[in-house]
């Protein structure tokens, strides 16, 4: 019976919980959608710029462009001037285009 | 539940977390408080239109400091202070310049490069990009493209809409448009409209995320910062140039003019440079732009901006209430009447600044006809604007023009 008391109780915790964590990423959606993707679009682009115009060593561009979030990966084509980088399950590319257009970021599908 | 969905959820979580504890490492470009005119710029400056010696449009002639009434050793005091490493490169802090120029009576007197920089290197200048935006309207105005006072939507049609069709070009200009943004970094990496601008929902074209921003306060009426902003103004240059000749007309009207040379401007997906961040250049070609602005607007004797342009720019936004920001440029005058000081005490009031964050500075002083360029990749608030500014005015002996005339 005690035992019975005490699970119920931590049932009603969680789900108290739980809704207000789908309420808030409901409220929030917009933000919470968009949100994981800069992680690694601001890597792939700041590197990509920090390598191809600036014309740092690499060492010096992941210094330069760490952030808090760790990234999963990024793959630097030194052939190809582009930097694709994955983070937060999302994954972005930026391209160097030229000396005056420096690099950009692909187009999102 | 599919898996992208958990993971949505997972980042929300993440999110909150991260909000908390401010994790992105890219910073606000330096708000700063100062002020307005009380004996402004204009006047200091007009002395020296069209009295130049030598347009440094192929390149910068240099002095000896002592040549243009400033002491070598206040400079060096001045270097100890710029350059010093008082911090852990691998931890991004303390003072980290990676350049400096000082241009005194129109001649290069310092110039020093660090932290793998050197003198024909470009350097990322965030926010500075946007006191060019400043410039390309100045020219499309003085080509009777637009009038300041103009509806905004007349150039950009997206804001033909109840609210947003009561927009000028001005208020624009003097991020004063009502339109709603968000222009935090760190504060607030989810809610940010900036970072989802130049990184996710924005960056395919980024006047229309602007443009598409709902009216929060009457337009005139509020003044916000914001990187939307400026792009909105380079979307309605872009639409109004005609988008085949947007380029040619930047680089002809602007940079080859003053001869910016290996400039780079990163765009958008819709071929929209970006007005509010991407532009990189080596001090010494920010250095010509300042100049373009110590010189009122003049370029070899003739108008690049048009005549009242500077004056325009480095007048408050009236909806500024420090008296801090003009119309794309950052001002020191602050608002005496009001009692708010100029925020680098230690520099004239009729001071201006491009300002972009990380710590990229174009600062003009128009009294003591002088540029200062600073580069750098301060992540601590270590380097002070103030600072720098007071060591090269405290190495500036007389004010009477030794040179360069």
């Amino acid at each position: 019976m005690r035992k019975a008391e005490v699970f119920k109780w931590i049932v009603r915790i969680f789900s108290v919980v739980g809704l207000a964590v789908l309420i808030w990423v409901h409220a929030n959606f917009y933000h919470v959608k968009h949100f994981p993707s800069i992680i690694s679009s601001f890597y792939a682009k700041t590197m990509c710029s920090c390598l191809f115009v600036q014309g740092h060593k690499e060492q010096y561009c992941t210094d330069y462009t760490k952030q808090y979030v760790p990234i999963q990966k990024a793959t630097v084509s030194k052939a190809q001037k582009t930097v694709t980088v994955k983070g937060l399950w999302r994954t972005n590319k930026a391209k160097y285009i030229s000396k005056r257009h420096g690099c950009m970021l692909q187009e999102l599908h | 539940m599919n898996k992208q969905n958990h993971n949505m959820i997972l980042v929300g979580i993440l999110s909150t977390l991260l909000i908390c504890t401010g994790f992105l490492s890219c910073t606000k470009s330096g708000p700063v408080p100062g002020p307005h005119p009380k004996t402004t710029a204009h006047t200091a400056y007009k002395k020296h239109l069209r009295t130049r010696a030598y347009w440094p449009t192929a390149s910068w002639k240099t002095a000896k400091p002592e040549t243009v009434g400033m002491s070598a050793a206040g400079l060096q005091k001045l270097e100890k202070y710029a350059f010093a490493r008082t911090g852990n490169d691998k931890d991004r802090k303390g003072i980290r310049t990676d350049g400096l120029v000082i241009i005194k009576n129109g001649m290069l007197v310092y110039e020093k490069y660090a932290r793998g920089y050197t003198q024909k290197m470009p350097h990322l200048s965030w926010s500075v990009s946007k006191s060019f935006t400043n410039a390309l309207f100045g020219i499309a105005i003085r080509k009777g493209l637009f009038k300041l006072d103009d509806p905004a939507h007349k150039y950009y049609p997206l804001l033909n809409k109840p609210h947003h069709s009561k927009i000028t070009l001005k208020q624009l200009l003097q991020m004063a448009s009502g339109l709603f943004w968000n222009e935090g970094y760190e504060a607030s990496p989810l809610h940010s409209s900036v970072l989802k601008m130049l990184y996710t929902a924005g960056r395919g074209n980024m006047a229309k995320f602007a443009a598409q921003q709902p009216v929060q306060y009457t337009p005139g009426t509020h003044w916000y910062y914001s990187s939307g902003t400026t792009n909105l103004l380079m979307g309605i240059l872009q639409r109004t140039v005609t988008p085949k000749k947007y380029e040619g007309f930047i680089w002809r009207e602007l940079f080859d003019r003053i001869g910016m040379q290996n400039v780079t401007w990163e765009q958008d997906n819709s071929k929209n440079f970006v007005g509010s961040s991407y532009l990189h250049a080596s001090p010494r070609q920010l250095a010509k732009f300042g100049f373009l602005y110590l010189n009122d607007g003049i370029w070899e004797g003739k108008r690049v901006l048009p005549e009242g342009w500077v004056k325009f720019s480095m007048t408050a936004s009236p909806a500024n209430p420090k008296g801090t920001y003009g119309a794309q440029w950052w001002l020191n005058a602050g608002r005496p009447k009001e009692g708010i000081k100029p925020r680098w005490p230690d520099a004239p009031a009729e001071t201006f600044c491009a300002s972009g964050h990380w710590g990229q500075y174009i600062l003009v002083v128009p009294s003591k006809d002088l540029v200062i360029v600073r580069t750098g990749d301060d992540r601590d608030g270590s380097f002070k604007r103030n600072t720098l500014l007071k060591l090269t005015l405290a190495s500036i002996k007389t004010t009477k023009k030794a040179g360069g005339k």
